[in-house]
């Protein structure tokens, strides 16, 4: 039995990773399928984080689940020495690594562009 | 009102917020205080999740503090303390950083002896009150809604006992 081909993931340019990584603050990019596959990593501890971020994911949605609501926007880990935050996609993940005092507000329009 | 009650109305008083509960480090629920439509079953897998959740991570990536889960209109942010989590259920327009501020305070200071039963409250979300126009919530009730009201003492009026004669007397 011939196996679905799914169509390749399309990875975001190279151009708004590098102002992503270029923001104040930013520590990290991550790009992973839905599969769990780190599609591309730039910085200190992006690959460790694509480790988790579609664990992360799937537990955002269940526990909002127990409450009703829709699948997660945007999920937050909070540390004393840095943030990270994770963006589903329709076909992938992004995890964005910042230090605590960036502003990510101002960077979600660049990301949500992804 | 205890130290736990004066802090949980603290964190609830925050607008936006409405609903807290706490677990602790194995995922068992301590006490809530949540919208009514929230069966308490829900809650017995919710803390299960809450802990595999800072597990996988800590052990994976890092330490956790604190997660902000944003979900369409909700927000459900959860916070580590000593020996137990906080989970708090926001609208999407609370203030993060005032409520931030206000458990703060309660992590500081709340131990796992403190918790005990949540103080009672009136929520103010439309889904709470649809819920509390369908069934009644109150788990104290007052005097008024327990006891009946006393009938009016209605006092007869008693008329003189007819007096008899006997052996050349009145009786």
């Amino acid at each position: 039995m011939a196996r679905e081909m799914q169509a390749p993931v399309r990875m975001s340019d190279e151009a708004t990773v590098q102002s992503i990584m270029e923001y104040p603050g930013v520590k990290g990019f991550v790009e992973c399928d839905k599969m769990g596959t780190v599609l591309q990593a730039e910085g200190d501890d992006a690959e460790t984080f694509g480790g988790v971020v579609g664990y992360f994911e799937q537990m955002a949605n269940l526990i909002g689940e127990s409450f009703g609501l829709d699948a997660i926007e945007e999920a937050v880990i909070i540390c004393s020495s840095q943030c990270a935050i994770a963006l589903p996609k329709a076909d992938k993940s992004i995890g964005v690594l910042y230090d605590p005092k960036t502003k990510i507000k101002d960077l979600m329009p660049l990301l949500e562009k992804l | 009102m205890t130290t736990f009650e004066r802090l949980v109305k603290n964190i609830l008083d925050i607008p936006g917020t409405e609903g807290i509960a706490f677990f602790d480090r194995e995922g068992n629920l301590l006490s809530k205080s949540m919208p009514d439509l929230y069966l308490d079953d829900v809650f017995a897998d919710l803390g299960r999740r809450i802990v595999a959740t800072y597990e996988v991570v800590e052990e994976n990536f890092t330490t956790p503090d604190d997660f902000i889960l944003k979900f369409p209109g909700r927000w459900i942010m959860m916070r580590r303390g000593a020996d137990y989590t906080l989970l708090l259920l926001t609208t999407d327009e609370v203030n993060l950083m005032s409520l931030k501020i206000v458990t703060n305070m309660a992590l500081k200071q709340l131990k796992l002896d403190m918790f005990g039963p949540m103080p009672v409250l009136e929520f103010s979300s439309p889904e709470t009150d649809e819920a509390a126009a369908v069934a009644p919530t109150a788990e104290v009730q007052t005097e008024e809604e327990t006891a009946p009201e006393p009938e009016p003492v209605v006092e007869e009026k008693k008329t003189p006992a007819k007096k008899r004669f006997y052996r050349g007397a009145f009786y």
